[in-house]
Formats: structure tokens, sequence, C-alpha cells
């Protein structure tokens, strides 16, 4: 039998083709079994009547020999002698036939009677034969007579045996044609055996073939529909059904993996575009704080500058220039429409409202900065660095009896741009700090003096902008020991 | 599944493969199970054809009686032939196994012509049969005779009962049986000659002598039947009740004649009228015994007889030489050992 493993490792087509040949071939070996056996017992049947007919063929030779006997002693031609030499050669030949047994058998001991009495009578045909030619008138008729007699025993004989032999032929043809209808019946229960058996094999064969692609039918149906969890069918042979299958669900796994990667995508762009909302957001949301704290900026603008000109012609040059940087503080807040500037623009700002802040302190403030230039054109989002000078001044240096200091460095640190904002104020204490930092702080929203942009904004903002929490950073020791606020922008 | 119509799902495809193989193994147990009956029929039928093989046997013999077809000969025969079978000898009874009816002389000839190695015949006296041993002697044929003597120059023994004893058998009956009848009627066929019956009266009136017999002594007629063919004996018989050519005391000495008159008896209601002796033992004789229409019968055991001849014959071949005569024995049966025969006659 062929292995389970050579079966699965079989093509469709060699299986179909087994499936079709294996039957056929049964089919035909039983057929040719089948008929291979009638022939035999038909055969058979032909011989079956065959001791008779050689009884008859001895009969009629016989019967010619006594006439051919009695046709020469009638006519004593040399024609009916020739022609009794002939019959009397061709009474010999077949008398070979019958063999000089001792059977103990009815039968075969008539057989041995006939022998014995044909060659006595062919003996006593010959003297009479002789005997006429001879002229010995007497004798040959005496022997003709003896001849005659012993050919009625010897015809009777073989009449005889011819009967019995009949009749025993009889009953072998009736027991043979009874096995042949037998044969005919058993011929006929085994061919519809195995043709039940053959339709049986053909449709399991079938079956093995039509089963997967039927699995694989479903799958690809609830596929289809967008199940992609649908269990896969398994991969059992080698066909063709086998190789369809395999790349089916090659093809669903990679399906699979493409769309989680697709969703994945989609997933970080829109939480990009989310994060893009929210910075809009805060930005309007400043925008709207100067709006809500100076009305007008255009109107406070273009009235500033309008102060300043008149200043300018009242000749106070002083106030005049005062008027213009305030002029340019509200300017820098009215065109920044775009999120990002550069540092330059920022420092610049910053200038701008130290100058106001001081002319309000009468100088007070000693703000220094120490600034690598190179450093100057990196982008970072606007209003920030003002608010976080404006918060070290509104809740460090403001309060103080020392000399009031404010610091502002832009030094490069590894992969970062630093901005540091130092002031000599009041300090935060540890616990606000961190209040401050975890974004937890409320501070007072009624402080008339900001300009609005708090330092919680501005950590949100770039924090957003970064997708860091740690750009911003602020450092004090304790109280009135100061406080640092360091950015730690990528380069 | 298509196949199968509708969407049932079959097992799986090792479940399919199983069953697949089961039916492949089905038809292969299938043919293997129809070639091997087919064999088996096959075989059967061509056995009937084949050669048996037999015994040989070393000499074939051929036994002529009378009348072949009477069940005493029949017995005769088939005695023989089973105890030469077992010694090698083929006894044959050419009349049963030839459809056609031959006289004793041409038995006699076509055993001649079959060169037979002896022949055993129921002797007569008649020419044809002598001149037909005459020519079985010229050809070499030892003859024994069986029954009653022949004369042949090859006759080789004489296997029968002594025919005194036979006659004294039918004396004791007829002293037994008789009351005041004074005629005797000895009747045979063919195969009885009249001098067979004269030595036959000779010897019984022997045996009778001295013997108490009211209307001593007797008055003897012998008479053959010499008409031979089909029904010759019956239709003598039947002749003699017609012309009413009858005796007080008849004495028959062989079967069919014995049967016929038995019939003829209670046919032309003679029965307690004739006294009637037969000979030989046959179911017919044997109930006409019972019904005390026969007074008795004496006969010759054909087994015995069988087997002796048989054996006369095998003593022959084997020393060269066997006693002239070799005896077996005679018996009576009469109403008082009637059921015993009977018996043993419904065992057969």
């Amino acid at each position: 039998m062929v292995s389970k493993k050579s079966i699965k490792s079989m093509s469709l087509r060699k299986k179909m083709i087994m499936a079709f040949c294996l039957p056929t071939i049964l089919l035909f070996l039983v057929n040719m079994m089948l008929y291979l056996g009638t022939t035999r017992v038909l055969n058979s049947l032909d011989v079956v009547y065959s001791s008779n007919n050689a009884l008859n063929q001895l009969n009629t030779a016989l019967e010619s020999l006594q006439n051919a006997t009695e046709g020469y002693l009638n006519t004593k031609t040399s024609d009916a002698l020739e022609q009794y030499y002939i019959r009397e050669q061709e009474y010999s030949d077949m008398l070979v036939a019958l063999d000089d047994n001792k059977d103990d058998n009815e039968n075969r001991v008539m057989e041995r009677n006939i022998r014995h009495m044909s060659q006595n009578y062919l003996e006593l045909t010959n003297q009479a034969v002789e005997s006429k030619r001879g002229g010995n008138v007497e004798k040959y008729k005496n022997i003709y007579e003896e001849a005659t007699r012993t050919f009625s025993y010897i015809e009777s004989s073989i009449n005889s045996l011819n009967n019995k032999q009949f009749v025993n032929n009889s009953k072998s043809y009736g027991a043979m044609m009874a096995a042949l209808q037998t044969i005919e019946r058993l011929n006929i229960i085994t061919l519809v055996i195995i043709g039940l058996a053959n339709l049986a094999f053909v449709v399991l064969i079938a079956s093995t073939i039509a089963g997967p692609l039927v699995r694989l039918a479903a799958t690809a149906d609830s596929v289809s529909k967008g199940d992609f969890d649908v269990p896969l069918p398994p991969v059992r042979s080698n066909d063709e059904v086998g190789v369809v299958t395999g790349a089916f669900n090659k093809m669903v796994i990679s399906i699979k993996d493409y769309i989680a990667k697709l969703t994945e995508s989609m997933e970080a762009t829109r939480k990009l575009r989310e994060n893009e909302l929210i910075m809009e957001n805060h930005v309007k949301d400043a925008e709207l704080k100067y709006l809500q704290s100076q009305i007008n900026p255009h109107f406070l603008f273009n009235t500033l500058n309008a102060g300043a000109q008149l200043a300018m012609m009242e000749g106070a040059d002083r106030t005049s220039n005062y008027i213009q940087r305030v002029a340019d503080f509200f300017r820098y807040n009215i065109k920044k429409n775009k999120d990002v500037v550069t540092l330059k623009e920022e420092i610049e700002l910053v200038d701008i409202y130290i100058y106001i802040i001081n002319v309000r302190f009468a100088g007070e403030i000693q703000f220094t900065k120490e600034i690598d230039e190179s450093l100057l054109d990196i982008k970072i989002p606007s209003m920030i660095l003002q608010p976080i000078v404006e918060n070290s001044i509104n809740y460090g240096l403001r309060n103080i009896e020392w000399a009031k200091k404010i610091k502002l460095s832009v030094y490069e640190l590894g992969d970062y741009v630093c901005i540091s904002v130092k002031d000599n104020g009041a300090g935060i204490e540890k616990e606000t700090l961190d209040k401050i930092l975890n974004g937890s702080f409320v501070s007072n929203p009624n402080k008339s003096d900001s300009n609005g942009v708090g330092l919680n904004n501005c950590i949100e903002r770039l924090n957003i902008f970064y997708e860091r929490d740690d750009v911003l950073d602020i450092i004090s020791e304790g109280k009135d020991k100061g406080t640092e606020t360091i950015l730690y922008l990528p380069k | 599944m298509g196949l199968l119509g509708g969407k049932r799902k079959l097992g799986s495809n090792s479940a399919l493969a199983i069953a697949a193989g089961c039916a492949v193994a089905f038809m292969f147990i299938a043919t293997i199970v129809s070639t091997v009956l087919y064999k088996q029929r096959m075989d059967e039928a061509v056995g009937l054809m084949a050669e048996t093989t037999y015994n040989e046997y070393d000499s074939y013999v051929v036994m002529i009686s009378s009348d072949d077809d009477s069940t005493f000969w029949k017995q005769v025969y088939e005695a023989a032939k089973e105890y030469g079978k077992e010694n090698g000898v083929y006894i044959d009874m050419i009349s049963q196994s030839i459809d056609e009816s031959y006289s004793k002389p041409e038995l006699i000839e076509m055993a001649i012509e079959s060169d037979c190695d002896a022949i055993f015949i129921e002797g007569d006296d008649s020419e044809e049969t002598t001149k037909m041993l005459a020519r079985a002697s010229q050809r070499g044929i030892p003859v024994f005779a069986l029954g009653t003597d022949v004369e042949a120059e090859s006759r080789i023994s004489y296997i029968g009962a002594n025919s005194y004893s036979i006659a004294s058998l039918y004396g004791t009956s007829l002293v037994d049986n008789l009351v005041k009848q004074k005629k005797v009627l000895v009747l045979g066929a063919d195969s009885v000659s009249v001098a067979d019956e004269n030595a036959f009266i000779n010897n019984i009136q022997t045996a009778l002598t001295g013997a108490d017999i009211v209307n001593a002594p007797l008055e003897f007629e012998a008479r053959a039947i010499t008409e031979t063919g089909p029904f010759a004996i019956e239709e003598y018989v039947q002749n003699m009740f017609k012309e009413n050519d009858l005796a007080p005391v008849v004495i028959c000495l062989d079967e069919k004649t014995t049967a016929s008159f038995y019939q003829a008896m209670i046919d032309y209601n003679k029965v307690g009228s004739i006294l009637l002796f037969g000979s030989d033992k046959s179911s017919t004789i044997l109930t006409g015994i019972k019904q005390r229409v026969i007074a008795s019968s004496v006969y010759v055991d054909s087994k015995a007889l069988g087997q002796a001849a048989a054996g006369a014959f095998i003593e022959y071949k084997e020393a060269g030489n066997v006693s002239d005569y070799v005896s077996v024995e005679a018996k009576l049966i009469d109403a008082s050992n009637v059921a015993d025969e009977l018996q043993e006659v419904d065992g057969e």
C-alpha cells in the first residue's frame, strides 16, 4: 500500500489518475480472470463428448471395413481389395486409441474387449480375404460368417459403451453447465461488489480532493467579509490545493500585518495633528489674552506711535524713545502671527521688555547677556523668553531689597542649546517649584502687570513643540537664593 | 461535497483516505474470495473430466449363465466379482454391460473373441454351447462349469451342489408333504435337459427308497421347456394350465419356472390341489412358501457358489490345477425356516 506520507505528497493529477486507474485495473483483472476461467470451462465442454465422437468414428470405420470386406468377397476386384486394405489400415489406426488396459472398471473393460475383438476381427477378415484370393470357397465362407458375428459383437459393444459414456458425459456436461451458471452468478456478484466499492473509493478520493478546497473557500468567504481572525485552513497535502492553501494563508497574514502597520501610521498622524491643534490652540489662547488685556493692539500701537512723534516734536527725546519701545513691544505681539521665530527675535523682545521695565523700575534691574552669537538663528516657539523674564522680575526681583540682577545666557551643552534666565531674587521653595514643574501650580490670575502669557502656557507649548517633558527646568536653592530657568532646546 | 449532493461535509482527509483504503481493501478481498470460490467450482467441474485411475486386474474372466437377469445368477455374479476383485481377477458378465441380448453361444463367442482368461458357464447340453466351448478349448481358454456341468475339453472344474444331495432334499420334502399323490411332474427350462431331469429323477427315486409313501412307487414325468426367447417359460406354463396338462405334484428345477408356476397356481385357483416344489430362492418364491402355495424350495447358496467359482479359478491360476469338483451346499426352504430367509432377503 502507498504510505500516508506519499499519498499526501501526491499531486492532484496523480490522485485523480490513481482514483481512475486503480478501480479500472482491478475491474479489468477480475474480468480477465473470469473470462479465462469461463474459456477453460467452455474448452472442457468441448472435450465432454469427445469420447462419444471417437466411438462413433470407430463404429463408422468398422462398418466401412465390414462393407469393404463384403465388397471384396462379393466382387473380388482389385478396387475392392484396395478399398479393403485402406479400410483395414484406417480401422487399425483407430484401434491404437483404445489402449489394452487392465483397469478394474466396466467401461474400461468394454474398451479392452472391443480392442481384442477388433484385433481378432481384423485377423478374420484377413483370413477371409486371403482364402478368397486362394479360392478356398468353404473356408472363406466360414471365416466370413465368423467375422460377421464378431462384427456384430464389436458393433453392439461399441454402441453399448457409447451409450454408457453418453450417460456419464451427460452427467459431466450437466455438472459443468451448473458450474458455469454458478460462475456466471459469481461473476455478477463480484462485479457488483467491486463496482460499489469502486464508487465508494472514487467518492472518497474525490472528497479528499474537494474537502480542502471547500474549507479554503469557506475561509476565503470569511476573509472577504473582513474577518481576518478566522482560523486559517491547515495545509495537509503537498498537492496543488495544498500549495494554493499555503499561498492563501501567507496572503491573509501579509494583509493582516499591512493593516496593522497602516493603523499605527494613521494613529501617529492623528496624534501629530492633534498636537498641532493643541499648539495652535495655546497660541490663540495667548493671543486672546493679549487682545483681552490690550483691547486693540493696533489702536494702542498707532496711539503710541502718535505719542512718540508728539514727544519728539516737543523735544522730549527720552520720552519719545520710551514710547517708541513700548510701541515696538506691542508690534511684536501683533506681527507675530507665525508660531516659530528665531532666538534672535525672542532676545530682541526681551531687550525691549527690560528697557520698558527699567523705565518703570527706574533702572533698578541690571540686565546682562552672555550670548553665543552662532546660536541666534535657531528656531523656537514665539512668546517664550519674554514671559520667563517677566516671571523672574514679577516673582523674583520685585520685592527684594538688594540690587536686582538678571542674566540671560545662550550657550551650547552637548546636543542642546541652553537658554538660561537667572535672577538673584526671592527664590522658590521646593514644594512650589515641584508644583510649577508638574503644572499643578495655580498662580494668581489677577496679577495686573503680567502680559497675560503664563509660565504654564510656555511650558506646555515647549513640550508639545519639542515632544518632550523636560525642555524647561527651574532651579532654585531656596528662599532669597535666586532662581534660574533653563531651556534645553535640541539643535 | 458535490458528489454526495448538498453541503454535508465528510470528515478529515486522513479519515477519508482510510475509508478509501478500506474500499480498496474490500475490493481486493471480494476479488480474492471470488477467485477462491471460482477456482473451487472450476476444479470441481474440470475434475469431472479428469481421468480416474483404477486398480488393475491380472485376469479377465467372463461369466455366462442361462439367465443372467435372474436374481440367483446376479447374486452369484456379484459374489464372484467381489471375491475376484480382492484377488486381482475381474469377473465380467458381458450380457449385463451390452444393451443387445445375445444367446449363450454368442456370449461364449464374444468371450472367446475378447481373449478372456477363463469362462464361468452354467452348463447345458445344447450343441451350440458344446461347439463354442470346443472353440474355447482350441483357444486354450479354461472353462469352469457352475451349477450344471458341461462337456468340454478345457473344462477345468465343476462348481456346484451335488445332484444327489439336491435330490435327497427334494425327497425329504416330498415324504413330508405327500398325502396320496402318485404322479410327479419334473419341469425344467432349457438350461435343464431331459437327461438332467432323468438323472434327477433317478437320484430322487434312490433317495426315496424305503421311505414311507402311501402310493409308492411314485410316477415321475420329466418335461423340459425347450422353447427359448422372451416369455417362453411363462407362456409354456400358462398353456399347461389352460390345457389342464398338470400333475398333482410338480417339481420345478429353476427359478423362473418356479415363479411362473406359482403365479399360475394362484391365477387358475389351483392352490391346494397341486403340491409345488420349487428351486432357488427369490422374494417371490419365499412369499410363495410363506403363503403355503409352494411347499418347499431347494436352492444352492448363490454367494457361496460365486465365491467358490472365483476361488477355483484363482487356485487354478496360481497352482496350475484345481479339484475337478468343488462342492457347494444345497439348502431346503420350507414353512419352518422361510421367515429367516425372508428376513435375509429383505436385509439385502
